[in-house]
């Protein structure tokens, strides 16, 4: 809607788009080794269908963007990944902001009720803590507790030292609980 | 640089970034044989791989290649932005407080569209950048945008209902505007009129139609931005003959069609 300049996609007449399988070949590569995972984590975080495609195109377009230097990549994944995370939680930050803030905050105090005891695998139980603590140090909880990923790998991803990687799961576990203890 | 060890964690099993690229195929001939080894010894890690195969086929099932590219081309030619939201954002809290009291205070009675029988009705409120009058418009309309016009949506309802409005411009792109994702927002029945949060700022050229629902049982907000889809595909995409997109749900719908500056 506001600040398109241009109607959706569709292909114009002697222009190839994307669709085309020959117009980028490395497009289709990129859909059937990457797509998922990048789905995945937009889908992990953002929990809703529309916005986590929505988003997934928008990690694909800046791989595109900057396709030389993501070719360059020691791991295209691993990159998509950091950029899939990077960009959700910048959606979440902007929509928590404003009133949608104050609508889910009434919309909690309406429909207070104890869920009860429930099970969560480490990745739910990091979702539901996100909100708590700082972009950073969500991006490091995320790529430590659910990618798995090592404190060094973390720190290499994030352009941040291991002491700092460390620290911010401190921070993280010190909010949340001790099972987030790096 | 290798940024993912390809050995096993502590807990013995390798990490899920792991698996993934080892399904991606950008391991070495050294780290795919290491990798090879320790899955033919390890059946937790077999059938984690497994999953994130299926995985790989659900999405591919779900969102197919032409609808991917689609999309990734979209969203590369022209980067996703979604309306400017006003008043609450960015200025300083008095000065935002006072312009929402001016605006509630001194608005003349809202030009509300009420059918006979109706117990809901809806309203737009537009304010202009360059004067302090407001102007009404009633659903059905057309309203021509000046640049810096803003837009504010309002209801009145004497049941309970569930709320959601759903924009699409000349290109069909369209956007949740309330709620932005989710469950369409439950609202209490009131006497007087309820703005919604927040006013809006239509950019760009072109066309931009709003469908407002208000339905008497909970749905989904992605079920009314499907309905806006279909009726603009049966519309042939003229957001003018765009007919009241329909979705079960008993709803009530409103519309506007704004001519962006």
């Amino acid at each position: 809607m506001s600040g398109r300049q241009t109607p959706t996609f569709r292909i114009i007449p002697g222009e190839k788009g994307l669709a085309a399988d020959d117009a980028h070949p490395d497009l289709r590569e990129l859909y059937e080794k990457y797509g998922a995972s990048v789905h995945g984590r937009c889908s992990y975080l953002l929990r809703d269908r529309n916005q986590a495609e929505d988003a997934m195109q928008d990690v694909f377009a800046k791989a595109l963007t900057h396709y030389a230097s993501f070719r360059q990549e020691a791991s295209p994944l691993t990159w998509l990944i950091k950029i899939a995370t990077h960009h959700c939680l910048n959606l979440l930050r902007a929509e928590r902001a404003g009133w949608h803030a104050r609508f889910e905050r009434e919309a909690r105090a309406r429909n207070a009720t104890d869920p009860g005891p429930q099970v969560f695998e480490m990745r739910e139980l990091v979702i539901q803590m996100l909100s708590l603590v700082d972009q950073e140090t969500q991006a490091v909880a995320i790529h430590y507790h659910v990618d798995e990923m090592t404190l060094e790998e973390v720190a290499a991803l994030l352009g941040r030292s291991v002491p700092t990687v460390r620290k911010r799961l401190s921070e993280f576990a010190a909010v949340c609980g001790k099972e987030f203890s790096p | 640089m290798t940024l993912v060890e390809t050995t096993p964690s502590q807990s013995g099993h390798l990490a899920e970034l792991v698996l993934r690229r080892y399904r991606a195929g950008e391991f070495s001939t050294e780290e795919c044989a290491e990798t090879d080894r320790h899955l033919a010894a390890c059946a937790p890690c077999r059938s984690k791989l497994r999953v994130l195969v299926e995985e790989q086929r659900a999405f591919e099932r779900d969102i197919p290649f032409e609808r991917f590219a689609g999309g990734v081309e979209r969203a590369r030619r022209v980067p996703r932005q979604r309306p400017r939201r006003l008043w609450f954002a960015g200025l300083g809290g008095a000065l935002a407080a006072a312009a929402v009291v001016l605006f509630l205070v001194r608005t003349p009675t809202p030009a509300f569209n009420r059918s006979k029988g109706s117990s809901v009705e809806a309203t737009v409120r537009v304010a202009s950048a360059k004067a302090s009058a407001q102007r009404a418009v009633p659903p059905g309309s057309q309203e021509v945008l000046e640049p810096g016009d803003r837009v504010r949506f309002g209801y009145r309802t004497a049941d309970p209902r569930f709320l959601a409005a759903v924009s699409i411009d000349d290109g069909g792109e369209i956007t949740l505007l309330y709620p932005e994702s989710g469950p369409a927002l439950a609202v209490a029945p009131t006497e007087k009129t309820i703005f919604l949060p927040d006013s809006l700022e239509f950019t760009g050229a072109g066309r931009e139609k709003v469908f407002l629902f208000l339905a008497r049982t909970p749905f989904d907000s992605a079920a009314a931005k499907q309905a806006v889809k279909t009726a603009h595909a049966s519309a042939r995409g003229d957001l003018a003959s765009l007919p009241n997109p329909a979705f079960a749900g008993g709803q009530q719908v409103f519309s506007w069609l704004f001519r962006k500056p």
